[in-house]
This record gives C-alpha cells, sequence and structure tokens, in this order.
C-alpha cells in the first residue's frame, strides 16, 4: 500500500509538477535505508572540528565515464549534498577509484588513510569479485580485514554493495556475494549501504528503468539520487551519537 | 536374464525428476514471480538436490543392472557414452548462451552499467573462452549442473563396481570423501577464477547416496522410514529449514531470528552441499517416500503424466529447460517484465517442456514399432539407458 502511494507519487511529481524537488524522486522504503549503526567519527568531526574528510574507495561504477564524468558521480553529489546540509562544515568527499578485487582494494587502504586521515570511508566493492568468481570465503576474509584495518585506523565505515543490473545480474552469481557483504557488515558493526536493494525498488517502483540498453539519460539521476541517499545515511547515523546523552 | 522392464520402473523416479525439471526452468528465469513456488524458498534444499539423487538412483539402477549382467567392461563402456552425450548437450547449450550473450553485448551501451559491462570482454577473446568451456573450466550461470553431472558419469564405473561389490563400503567411501573435500576445500579450478559452483567432491555424496538407495539402501532405512519418532523430528526439522529460509527473503522476519541461530545457519553453502541442505533433502526424500510409496495408485493418475513424461526424458528436457529459462529471460527483458508476463513465459515454458517431452515418447513408440529385423532385447534396453539421466 505504501508502495502504491510513493509510486502515484512519483508519478504525479514526475508528470506534471515543475516544482517539485527532485529530491522526492529518489525515495526508497524505509528499511532500505537504515541509520541504527552509528559513525562516531563523522558525529565528532562535524560537531567538533567542524571539518568532514570522506573518502569513498569503488570501482567503475563509482564514477561515469566522459570529461565531466566524475561531477555527475555520486561522490560529487554527495559532496555537494552534505556541504549543503551541514551547514558550516567544510566537507570534502575524494573519490578513489580503482579496478580491482576486495582484495586488491583492501591493500590500498593503509597508504589511503594515512595521506587523507579520512573520518569516513565509503567503500564501494564486490561487482570484480562476483565477475571474476573469487572464492567465497578469500571473499568475505578480505572484506573482512579491509573492514577491520579501515576501522582501526580511525575512521567511519560505511559499505556499499554492488549496483542492480537486471540485464547481467543473471549472468553471474550475485546473490552469495551480496549476502556476505550483508553478514560480514553487521558483524564489524559497518552500516551497509544496500545500493542493489535501492536501485531494485527503484527499478520496480518505475523511478528508473534499468533494463534500458543505452544511455537514456537517467544515468546522472541515478548518481544524484545515490548521492543524496548517502547523505541521508551519513547525517542520519552520524545524528545517533549526537543525539546519545553523554559527551 | 533380464525381467520386464518396464515393471521395474519405479513412476515416482520419474514423476520427481519431471516437477525438479520444472524447477529448475523457473528458478533460472530471473526476477520471476512464479519462482515463489519453487521449493528452494521453503527450505535449504532445492530442486538440484532432487536432480542429482535421482540421477544416481537411475543410473545405479540401470548401469547396475548392465554391470551385472554383461560385465564391468561392457557397462562401463555405456556409462562413458552417457557421458560423452551430456558433454555433447552442454557444449550445444553453450553454443546458444554464446548466441544470446552476443547479441546483448553487442547492443548493450548503457553507462551506468559499464563495469558490468566488461563481462562480457570474453567475447574479445574468443580463443581463450572456447577452450576453457571445451575442458569445462569456463561455465556461465544456469550451466553448471551438466557439469558436474559428466564429472560424476566419468568416475561412475568403478564407482558402481564397488557399489555392487559392498554398497555400504562405497556410501562410507563417498562420506569420507566428502568430509574431506569439505574441510580442506578440494574443488576443481574454475575460469576465470575460483572453483566449480557445483564441487563435484561434496556433490558425489549425494550421487552415490543415490545409486545406493537404488541398490538396496533404500531397504537397509526401512525401519526409519516408518518409525514415528523420525516422522516428528523430519517434521520439524523442515519447519526450521522454512522459517531460516523465508527469514531470508523478509527483514522484518530476519530480526525475530535470534543472532546465534542465524550465525549457526547462515549462509548455507550451496557449492560445497552444506551438511544442513543434504540433511534437508535426505528428510524430504524419507517423509516423501513414506507418504507416497511405490504402488502409490494417484501415480497413474493423468494429471501426473506431464511431470512423468518429462522426467523419462530428463537430459533433453533439462537442456530444453536451460534453453527456456534464457528464452523467457530475453522475452522478459525485450517485451515487458510484468507479472503477468513473467506468469505466460513461466507456463508456456512448461507446456512447451511437456509437449517436447511427449513428442520424443512418440518417436520412442515409433522406433520400437519400426524395423522388425531388430532384435527385441537391444530394443528393450536402449530406451532405458538412454533415460538414465
Amino acid at each position: 500500500m505504501t508502495r502504491f502511494f510513493a509510486l502515484l507519487a512519483g508519478m504525479l511529481l514526475c508528470g506534471g509538477a515543475a516544482f517539485a524537488q527532485p529530491a522526492d524522486v529518489c525515495a526508497v522504503s524505509e528499511d532500505l535505508l537504515s541509520t541504527d549503526v552509528p559513525l562516531p567519527h563523522v558525529a565528532e568531526a562535524v560537531t567538533q572540528a567542524k571539518r568532514l574528510q570522506v573518502a569513498v574507495v569503488g570501482s567503475a561504477s563509482s564514477t561515469l565515464r566522459g570529461a565531466s564524468g566524475v561531477q555527475h558521480a555520486y561522490p560529487a553529489q554527495l559532496e555537494a549534498e552534505l556541504g549543503r546540509r551541514l551547514a558550516g562544515v567544510a566537507v570534502k568527499v575524494v573519490p578513489h577509484i580503482q579496478q580491482g578485487t576486495t582484495a586488491d582494494m583492501a591493500t590500498t587502504f593503509p597508504r589511503l588513510i594515512a595521506a587523507e586521515k579520512p573520518n569516513l570511508v565509503i567503500w564501494q566493492t564486490g561487482t570484480t569479485d562476483v565477475m571474476l568468481g573469487t572464492e567465497q570465503e578469500a571473499f568475505r576474509d578480505a572484506l573482512d580485514k579491509g573492514l577491520q584495518t579501515l576501522q582501526t585506523s580511525g575512521a567511519d565505515v560505511i559499505l556499499m554493495n554492488l549496483q542492480y543490473s537486471p540485464r547481467t545480474d543473471p549472468m553471474m552469481h550475485v546473490g552469495p556475494y551480496a549476502d556476505a557483504m550483508r553478514t560480514v557488515a553487521e558483524d564489524r558493526g559497518v552500516p551497509l549501504f544496500d545500493r542493489m536493494g535501492i536501485m531494485k525498488y527503484w527499478n520496480d517502483e518505475g523511478t528508473f528503468d534499468f533494463y534500458s540498453m543505452s544511455n537514456d539519460g537517467t544515468v546522472e539521476r541515478v548518481h544524484h539520487c545515490i548521492g543524496r541517499l548517502l547523505a541521508d545515511q551519513v547525517i542520519g547515523s552520524g545524528k545517533v551519537v549526537q543525539t546519545k546523552p553523554t559527551q | 536374464m533380464p525381467t520386464n522392464v518396464p515393471a521395474g520402473r519405479d513412476l515416482r523416479l520419474d514423476l520427481f525428476r519431471g516437477i525438479a525439471l520444472w524447477l529448475i526452468f523457473l528458478d533460472h528465469i530471473p526476477f520471476n514471480v512464479v519462482n515463489w513456488v519453487t521449493i528452494r524458498n521453503y527450505g535449504f534444499s532445492d530442486a538440484a538436490e532432487i536432480f542429482v539423487f535421482i540421477s544416481g538412483y537411475t543410473a545405479a539402477f540401470v548401469y547396475g543392472r548392465a554391470m551385472r549382467e554383461r560385465g564391468p567392461i561392457a557397462a562401463g563402456a555405456r556409462i562413458l557414452k552417457r557421458g560423452w552425450q551430456v558433454y555433447v548437450a552442454h557444449v550445444f547449450l553453450f553454443v546458444i548462451y554464446l548466441a544470446e550473450i552476443s547479441y546483448v553485448g553487442a547492443k548493450f551501451d548503457n553507462p551506468l552499467f559499464a563495469e558490468e559491462f566488461n563481462l562480457f570482454g570474453f567475447l574479445r577473446s574468443p580463443d581463450v573462452i572456447l577452450t576453457q568451456a571445451l575442458v569445462l573450466k569456463f561455465k556461465p550461470v544456469n550451466m553448471d549442473v551438466l557439469p558436474l553431472y559428466i564429472v560424476l558419469l566419468l568416475s561412475f564405473p568403478p564407482l558402481l563396481w564397488s557399489l555392487l561389490r559392498s554398497p555400504n563400503l562405497a556410501l562410507l567411501g563417498s562420506g569420507i570423501l566428502y568430509v574431506v573435500a569439505r574441510k580442506f576445500g578440494w574443488n576443481l579450478p574454475a575460469f576465470p577464477a575460483g572453483k566449480w559452483y557445483f564441487n563435484p567432491f561434496a556433490w558425489q555424496f549425494l550421487f552415490v547416496f543415490g545409486a545406493w538407495c537404488a541398490l538396496g539402501g533404500a531397504q537397509q532405512v526401512a525401519s526409519l522410514i516408518k518409525s514415528r519418532t523420525v516422522l516428528v523430528l523430519s517434521v520439524a526439522y523442515l519447519l526450521f529449514a522454512m522459517v531460516m529460509t523465508l527469514a531470508g527473503h523478509f527483514p522484518r522476519m530476519h530480526q525475530l531470528i535470534p543472532t546465534w541461530i542465524d550465525r549457526l545457519v547462515n549462509p548455507v553453502d550451496k557449492t560445497n552441499l552444506d551438511p544442513l541442505r543434504l540433511l534437508h533433502f535426505a528428510i524430504l526424500a524419507l517423509v516423501t517416500v513414506r507418504f507416497i510409496p511405490r504402488d502409490w495408485p494417484y501415480l497413474k493418475w493423468s494429471g501426473f503424466r506431464p511431470a512423468i513424461i518429462c522426467g523419462e526424458h530428463s537430459l533433453e528436457i533439462f537442456c530444453l529447460g536451460i534453453f527456456l529459462s534464457f528464452a523467457g529471460h530475453f522475452l522478459l527483458v525485450e517485451i515487458s517484465n510484468r507479472a503477468w508476463m513473467q506468469i505466460l513465459v513461466s507456463l508456456a515454458g512448461i507446456v512447451i517442456m511437456v509437449v517436447v517431452a511427449w513428442i520424443m515418447s512418440w518417436y520412442k513408440k515409433l522406433d520400437a514399432r519400426g524395423p522388425k529385423s531388430l532384435p527385441p532385447q537391444p530394443a528393450a534396453g536402449r530406451p532405458l539407458a538412454g533415460d538414465a539421466a
């Protein structure tokens, strides 16, 4: 029922209202964006240092190709959104796009941490492993080690899973990897940004058509929405700590 | 001397194998609402277990008799011939898969999925991919059951020989291999990385278990099948498996599961045939056999005929099902992926499977009635051997 109304609202917004906030198009059901897990370093950086340094480590789906691709990709959208909503805080989001497995990415963390000292690392991974068919246990170990490295370095972490890609997903064993990411994140006490669930929701609600073979102009809007929801996650999870009685 | 062949056929095998083939077809169409009817949503095991178990059962049933009557060499040669047929079928399916993926790969240019598009990158190096596919290292998703079956058949002649000599010892050996392979992570390598999705060293145990049941093992566990206590425990386990599996689909339900139980059970590993899956299948089989005896009158009911004739031609219908799932997914993507279309595609696929199986039965009858010059014995033996999929 709520989905029906969300869809209806979405249609009304898309169809007629020229004054509609583009933000509403991105809406997803509540259970897809859990902000239960706190981000203490983010909270501290925002409230005390007034300076939030974010690093996005991800594969090709964390950027867009072309000369202006980086500007439209979700890391830049996240920076803009956080900057707008966290008044008086200097927000910097630095993307680190790399081609490699989860284990490969994890090896770059120590240097990244030393160089940038981020308060938050958003780690998008899994796609390369699914395509190569990395063994489940090795995948889980690599994830766990990578998250541990980040957590012990004084940064908060958000783990981001794969894209929902209905044309190619059936050709890969996506399920076990997505499950592994969920459990490892849970075990490590790290919020999982369920990009796959969110995109599937948009697809089912008709917000975006992910079956399309070629660029029909949705690409930038999708990245805008992902950046916006990520900002919701960062601010939401950051607030959980802020409202705690002590400190 | 051979006994009456048709009387030896257990219709339950064909019935459940036929149903398993339908379920495999449905499960292989991604994002399909009809998937909700398949058993993988209601327990740990799925149609793959049914297929492998019954394949082991029928292989032992058919080739076991051949081995007793004509010796290990003749029976072994027939098993290897069957393995070759399955290999050819697999390569045929792979060509169809390549055709589909090449079509999509040539047209696909959505920058949002530029990374996922790399999946089609192998089309640029056919030398590598074709070779890797022929040696069964490269196996596209949904095409990993037949390679398992090929390996199982290739190793079956000596296995069958030992099963006939000492069934319990052979089963024990197979069980030890299962445990050791799981413990030390033995599996065959896959391309471009990783290992086989169906680990043959683990899944062989289910195949051998099926063979063992066919060669008299089922009688050994008859008291278990009849026991009331076992039934109560079985139903309890099936319910537990259902709750745990459904919880995986519904986050709200998942929250109600105590964490320690969740951690104990999940993830249920399909690649290495998790003991939870194995137990779930064994219990399903046990409960089924208890309530559906071999001479169950309804097995002759015409409503079951469609499933039974599909089960009788399992290799062909399996391959057809894989092809239909590709085609069905293609239609859903290209035309419409609304729920009504998903239901339509699912039903149409099953109807096609039944019609093709029916045509094959008709051909077989033609062949049996055919040239009078053929001696009766091979004519009676061949079709059955052909069915031992």
